[in-house]
């Protein structure tokens, strides 16, 4: 055993803790600079902004209900602030609408094109906002999978959004729901996810459709899945389809058996997940149950919260099953900052859907729920964001001090979902118009629009003076009656040519299965995206860049804008935009080379948009989803309403940001594109 | 200088603790979180109770001396680690002390649990879940001798009405559930009727703190008093037993919620050290 001599470390033992004192109290001193340096200004203005961001709301349809006398609330804006149609994105999609709205840049500038990118290497499509992934390295035990590292969540979209600048100036801001913005990117304010934020399957919403119907196509199905039971004894047992576990070799999706008792007579059945049970009545939703899926036993849990609809109990059992999302108290992923905000907004508002999209407009257009069970569902996603609402809203206008209040800005998707949905109703000249389901269900879309107007209501009735309201909506909405597969026509012309002995595969996952690339010039992905084949940036490019690109952009512009609808008679596209002429910015030269504009009533094909190749060129579209706005944007403009005087001239989406901050008296960001709206007070 | 922060430190952050513990301690009062103050005010007395009775149940002198040696031969292991014998034996030491202290616990744990059961199994009544809400739906089952009888028991209120709920037959389960969309707030009394013999459940219904029951059961006097807080259902009946799901209740601490008993647990072991220091008993 060794003890040394105490003596001889002395001086040593001085010299350290002297060098450790200096140490700890130049740390000290450089914490308290650098938070001198990098602490947001106080914000001491009163100036106040509420920003309604109402997805899809249409000047047209505005303007109509608004002369009907449905809509006093709008129409009182209009008459006594501003009302204008206001300026959409290339493309004008919802993602890249907003993106033009966050960031007062084009897709040049926040990188945004689609609801989905493809990558030129593979053709892989991936979702256009947010990348979810796994750790990189992992080590297999038996069945099991040891992750080394931790996965991510990384957002794509680029540009600085206007609430980051509003946090550089210490404004206090609520940003609720606003598209591509998951994850939520770092802020000082509150800010909750919205259309993006998948489920906790990790896609924009997988239902699950639970049925002992032997005639019923069992299996995955678009936006969800079907899969079969049987009623035994008058019992089903079936499992809950949750996350991935990539804790498992193979990576399976983790499950949770549930019960469902049916009574053998009565059209009613108790329910049993987990330690919540319920007795729901035929027709009946389910409030939100809790869900765990134990991914390791005793150790890693994630959770969920689904609602059960029990659609019919006799003769067949059918049970709808909404997407399992992430639960808001505890969110497997990021969706909101401060991180406790969801849960903050769950108890008090109870929980809510947390996914991006939560109207399940795939379970409709599945058939698995019909227009009155859909239509129930979407009004339950409205009360609920106005539970929402009314507290938040209720909160930022009790605020006494101004400057403690700052901006406030509320997304609501019904209007966008819902004319999706239920435009056929209202238009008997679309292919799925019927006029039963259009007695019952043919105001749906307007009484929406009522909705939005009892919103409206409840914020001017608390607007002071100091206060400027903006109501912007992204986009319009338009009759979307005929497909056009643009794929289909780029192969009958030759653009795109199969590989020998092949025939077109319009159902195929893999987007242009069967395409010979090395004889291939162009190809559409994507809803409004065409791509040529381009030689140093595509896998198997062949176009030389320069001369013979534009060549072969002229020349398929020139074709398109003279395709006719046999039916009719109609150009099927009316715009042929380059990206290089509508896009700025670091990421112009990263999506699609032409943007193509549909005319109204026309849009790309169901198939054609993941790279399928169905047999028709042209097709009516029967399916639920009836009206749309992935067409020429010049036609569905979205709408700016405002209790302030507006400039003259024409404003875009991309003059929000700029008038946001200059509302705050800050001046745009480099790369922000637009300018303020808004007269400058007197 | 460093003395100066380290004070500066201390005390923002003995400020940031005290105005925490004041600001729940003024939130706890004012929102009348009784559930809350029971289960601390619960647990520093059951800690309380426990060591002093753990005091007197065990032998404090042989505990002390069980202790000290582990202490010793663990002391040994560290001085004399080059000694492999040295360190062998002292490690045979602390097995055979720990061995000797878990046999002198052993009993006087004993002693403890058994009051501390029964104490906990009735607290549960309380603590342990919420009356129903008024107007809230709730469930109620019953379990019956005869599956093949499940059409025919029925579900009644105090003066014979039928009670206005979904039923669920369960065939499999010898089960009959009812949704009952919603009752006025009270204590009220629900009957299963069957054959016409009556057995009745009572169910709270409100807001706060109450004495529930949340099964009726035909069960011996244990399981009764483990399960139920109810006089036993008569033998004659067919219905066996009555349960009534009332939501379970979460007891929320800095905006952490969790079960009563797992706070009760937390707390009482906090309280039970402390006293075990003051009052100088070796546990």
């Amino acid at each position: 055993m060794f003890i040394a001599a105490p003596h001889a470390f002395v001086p040593l033992e001085r010299f350290l803790k002297k060098l450790i004192l200096i140490m700890g109290a130049l740390l000290v001193v450089a914490a308290a600079a650098f938070y001198l340096l990098h602490r947001a200004p106080t914000w001491r203005g009163a100036q106040r902004v509420v920003v309604l961001g109402i997805d899809g709301m249409d000047p047209q349809l505005l303007r109509r209900y608004m002369a009907e006398g449905r809509m006093p609330n709008f129409a009182k804006l209009a008459a006594r602030g501003s009302f204008t149609p206001l300026g959409t994105s290339i493309p004008p999609q919802s993602p890249v609408a907003w993106s033009n709205l966050i960031t007062g840049q084009n897709a040049g500038g926040h990188g945004i094109f689609d609801f989905i990118h493809r990558d030129p290497k593979t053709i892989g499509l991936y979702f256009s906002t947010s990348k979810v992934e796994g750790p990189k390295h992992s080590v297999s035990v038996g069945p099991w999978v040891v992750p080394l590292g931790s996965g991510t969540a990384e957002q794509l979209r680029h540009g600085k959004a206007f609430w980051e600048v509003l946090d550089d100036h210490g404004i206090p801001n609520t940003i609720f729901r606003i598209p591509a913005n998951f994850p939520p990117v770092p802020a000082k304010g509150k800010t909750l996810s919205g259309m993006g934020t998948p489920d906790l399957q990790g896609t924009y919403g997988t239902f699950t459709f639970y049925t002992d119907d032997p005639l019923a196509a069992t299996g995955a199905v678009e936006g969800g899945q079907i899969v079969p039971v049987e009623v035994q004894n008058s019992q089903v047992r079936a499992n809950l389809i949750g996350p991935v576990n990539s804790f498992r070799r193979g990576a399976p999706a983790a499950t949770e058996p549930f019960v469902v008792s049916v009574d053998p007579t009565e059209a009613a059945a108790h329910f049993a997940v987990q330690d919540a049970q319920f007795v729901l009545r035929e027709g009946e939703w389910s409030p939100w149950v809790h869900v765990q899926f134990r991914l390791i036993p005793f150790f890693g849990n994630v959770k969920g919260i689904c609602r059960f609809y029990l659609k019919q109990t006799h003769p067949r059992f059918q049970l709808y099953v909404s997407p399992i999302n992430m639960d808001p108290a505890d969110p497997a992923l990021p969706i909101a900052t401060p991180s406790s905000y969801s849960r903050d907004l769950a108890e008090e508002s109870g929980d809510f859907y947390t996914q991006g999209i939560s109207e399940d407009t795939k379970a409709l257009s599945a058939a698995v729920l019909d227009d009155k069970e859909y239509l129930q569902q979407a009004k339950e996603v409205l009360a609920e964001h106005r539970r929402m609402f009314d507290a938040e809203f209720g909160r930022f206008a009790a605020t006494s001090e101004a400057s403690k209040a700052g901006l406030f800005f509320f997304y609501f998707s019904s209007l966008d979902l819902n004319s999706h949905m239920f435009w056929r109703l209202t238009d008997p000249s679309h292919p799925g118009y019927d006029a039963a389901l259009a007695a019952d269900h043919g105001t749906a879309i307007a009484d929406f629009y009522v909705q939005m107007d009892e919103v409206l209501g409840e914020v001017l009735a608390k607007l002071d003076e100091r206060t400027t309201l903006l109501v912007v909506s992204d986009h319009g909405f338009a009759p979307y009656t005929r497909s056009f597969n643009l794929n289909t026509w780029l192969l009958q012309q030759g653009y795109i040519v199969l590989k020998p002995d092949s025939s077109p595969d319009a159902d195929s996952a893999e987007p242009l299965a069967n395409v010979d690339w090395s004889r291939t010039r162009v190809y559409g992905l994507g809803l409004n995206g065409l791509y040529l084949n381009l030689r140093g940036r595509d896998r198997e490019g062949i176009v030389a860049p320069g001369e013979e690109a534009r060549r072969l952009m002229q020349e398929i512009n020139d074709k398109l804008l003279a395709v006719r609808d046999p039916k009719n008679g109609q150009p099927v596209i009316t715009r042929m935009d380059r990206a290089q002429d509508v896009y700025q910015g670091p990421y112009a030269q990263a999506g699609p080379d032409v943007i193509v504009g549909y005319n109204r009533g026309y849009r790309a094909g169901w198939k054609t948009i993941l790279g399928g190749l169905p047999p028709d060129v042209l097709e009516d579209n029967l399916n639920p989803w009836s009206g749309d706005h992935c067409m020429d944007y010049t036609q569905v403009p979205g709408v700016l309403l405002s209790n302030r005087r507006l400039r003259p001239g024409s404003h875009a989406l991309t003059d929000i940001a700029p008038t946001i901050l200059a509302e705050f008296g800050i001046a745009p960001t480099p790369g922000m594109m637009g300018h303020s709206v808004l007269e400058v007070r007197k | 200088m460093p003395t100066v922060l380290h004070l500066a430190l201390a005390s923002y952050t003995a400020g940031i603790v005290a105005n925490t513990m004041v600001n729940s301690a003024t939130s706890i009062v004012t929102n009348n979180d009784w559930p809350l103050i029971v289960t601390l005010a619960a647990s520093v007395i059951v800690g309380f109770g426990m060591v002093v009775l753990f005091g007197y149940a065990s032998n404090q002198r042989a505990i002390k001396r069980a202790k000290a040696q582990i202490q010793g031969n663990l002391l040994a292991v560290r001085l004399f680690q080059d000694q492999i014998s040295a360190v062998l034996k002292s490690y045979v030491g602390i097995l055979t002390s720990l061995g000797r202290y878990l046999r002198l616990s052993f009993a006087p744990l004993l002693i403890v649990i058994v009051p501390l059961t029964l104490l906990i199994t009735q607290m549960d009544r309380y603590l342990g879940n919420t009356p129903i809400s008024p107007g809230k739906p709730f469930l109620v089952k019953a379990h019956v001798s005869n599956a093949d009888t499940l059409s025919d028991v029925a579900l009644q209120d105090s003066t014979g009405l039928a009670v206005p709920a979904q039923v669920v037959r369960v065939p499999a389960e010898s089960e009959v559930i009812w949704r009952v969309d919603g009752l006025p707030p009270g204590e009220q009394t629900l009957n299963v009727v069957f054959g016409g013999i009556s057995v009745s459940k009572n169910i709270v219904v409100g807001n706060g703190m109450a004495r529930l029951s949340s099964i009726r059961m035909r069960q011996p006097l244990w399981k009764r008093w483990m399960e139920s807080g109810e006089p036993a259902i008569e033998t004659g009946a067919a219905v066996e037993s009555i349960e009534v799901l009332y939501p379970p209740r979460d007891i929320a601490i800095f905006g952490f919620g969790m079960g009563w008993l797992l706070w009760f647990f937390v707390f009482s072991i906090i309280a039970g050290f402390i006293f075990k220091s003051l009052l100088g008993i070796e546990i």
